[in-house]
């Protein structure tokens, strides 16, 4: 009885897992700071362009229909996706910022991200490898 | 049309550049806008460009499209030019912004070149229709002929808890020969030269909630009006913006004094449903000389996100012209007419895109 509880709960987490992807953010291995979600969200909005103490921070997008980027937006940076276009429009067309640099897919974020300690990404949890420190899940 | 082919050359010479070097980044907005006047007998819609319809459906007085360059220099230093090309303006482009950037420190950086008078809240982005909600900002509120100057600005950012500080001072000239409005409201050759621009802006937000200040004060010097018999004016313009967001509904409202002329002001609100946004849109403008130029607008309007980069808008206004009718040229003051033949409903929809 125990161990079909048990594998009815494994179940229920896989699928819950799977309606609700866990985004993570990731930052290069040699960076120790913690960041909390505000920070995060300074960084994404370029309202912050340095690390508590790792140096310069750069911060990177996935594509704009991933599910990720959806996931990370609403959680972390408060926005829906167009008015987070429209906030680097702004910011853009008045010379005071460029948008984060859109890469290609999660295993792009990933591999930039260690080998850059400027990076700052999120992925989807399941594309982390160990090559990358996570600060944070959402 | 023939001189847009410099802009459409730089464009085509700009893309591969911008594939090739990560120095270079190379992004732009327009929108296509058509309007027509249903009731009246026409109406500005942009004021500092002086895009006017009538009752023509016309696609010709708000369509515009920027094209702007951003070169890294090095890690502090960037170079930012801005063409655009507008209808009002027989689309012949020009350059709205020129620029350096120099990061004296993280959080505070010096411009220097042509850049935007930051008056309004809207000033520096007007022209960016995707940045939001209405389908132009707010016509009677937004009717400054001095939009850009010479000059230099510095920005610094900081935060106190959650509250995120921005603040600006600026300094510079701006000479606008033929200026747009005032030629067109005059009827004859306005220039303004305006000398010893000095102004400062302090904008606090936080996730939900945006209050920003502006102060600017300059010279101004004017060739062509005799207005009031007067040439040269010291002018001061005070301005605040509020903007309260409570989960997907929105209140924006801006107040603006521009002495020794006048005062302006909207009131809007918005309601998002996923990618729709619906709103209601109040502005007036009131000419310190009663009844000279008055008039308030009230607007209805629709916008879509049709992608994450492009929203269509529909928008219902309606004028009402308490003062001189300027199509019929007829001053109020001797002509009365308190229920004004000025009063105008116009139809607007468009397309606003930014890559």
């Amino acid at each position: 009885m125990k161990t079909l509880i048990r594998l009815l709960l494994a179940a229920s987490m896989v699928f819950s897992g799977a309606a609700f992807a866990e985004v993570v953010v990731i930052v290069h291995q040699s960076n120790t700071d913690n960041l909390d979600p505000e920070m995060i969200q300074r960084i994404f909005l370029g309202k912050t362009k340095g690390f508590p103490t790792a140096g310069k921070a750069v911060p990177l997008d996935l594509p704009q229909d991933s599910t990720a980027r959806a996931d990370f937006l609403a959680k972390v940076v408060k926005k829906t996706q167009s008015q987070y276009t429209a906030y680097w429009a702004k910011l853009m067309f008045t010379g005071k910022g460029v948008p984060p640099k859109e890469t290609d897919s999660d295993k792009d974020v990933v591999t930039l991200v260690s080998k850059n300690p400027s990076l700052i990404g999120y992925v989807d949890a399941a594309s982390v490898t160990p090559d990358v420190r996570v600060v944070a899940r959402f | 049309m023939r001189k847009t082919l410099p802009l459409a050359l730089a464009t085509l010479a700009l893309a591969p550049l911008a594939q090739a070097n990560d120095n270079l980044h190379v992004s732009g907005f327009g929108s296509v806008i058509g309007a027509q006047v249903i009731e009246g007998s026409g109406h500005v819609a942009d004021y500092p460009n002086a895009g006017i319809y009538d009752d023509q459906f016309d696609l010709s007085k708000e369509t515009k499209f920027g094209l702007q360059a951003v070169a890294t220099i090095n890690d502090r230093t960037r170079f930012t030019t801005q063409a655009m090309s507008r209808g009002a303006n027989d689309f012949e482009p020009q350059v709205e912004w020129m620029f350096v950037n120099y990061a004296i420190q993280d959080d505070l950086e010096l411009q220097a070149g042509k850049l935007r008078v930051p008056v309004y809240y809207f000033s520096e982005y007007m022209d960016v229709g995707y940045a939001y909600p209405w389908i132009r900002v707010p016509s009677d509120a937004y009717s400054l002929d001095l939009t850009n100057f010479n000059g230099v600005q510095l920005n610094y950012r900081t935060y106190m808890g959650s509250v995120n500080i921005a603040t600006a001072v600026y300094a510079g000239r701006q000479t606008n020969n033929s200026d747009p409005l005032m030629s067109y409201l005059f009827d004859q050759n306005v220039d303004r030269d305006f000398t010893g621009i000095v102004g400062a802006t302090l904008e606090l937000s936080t996730d939900n909630t945006i209050v920003k200040f502006s102060y600017t004060e300059a010279d101004m010097h004017e060739e062509g009006t005799g207005y009031r018999g007067i040439d040269d004016y010291a002018i001061q313009f005070h301005d605040v913006y509020v903007q309260q967001s409570f989960g997907d509904f929105t209140v924006r409202a801006e107040y603006n004094r521009y002495k020794p002329f006048y005062e302006s002001y909207f009131a809007s609100g918005s309601y998002r449903m996923g990618k729709t946004t619906y709103y209601v849109l109040y502005s007036k403008f009131e000419l310190d000389e009663p009844k000279f130029e008055e008039h308030d607008t009230q607007s209805v309007g629709v916008r879509y996100d049709m992608d994450a980069r492009m929203a269509f808008k529909f928008d219902v206004t309606q004028m009402n012209d308490e003062g001189m009718d300027p199509f019929a040229n007829t001053p109020n003051p001797v002509n009365n007419d308190p229920d004004g033949d000025g009063d105008v409903v116009i139809i607007s929809t468009g397309i606003d895109f930014i890559f």
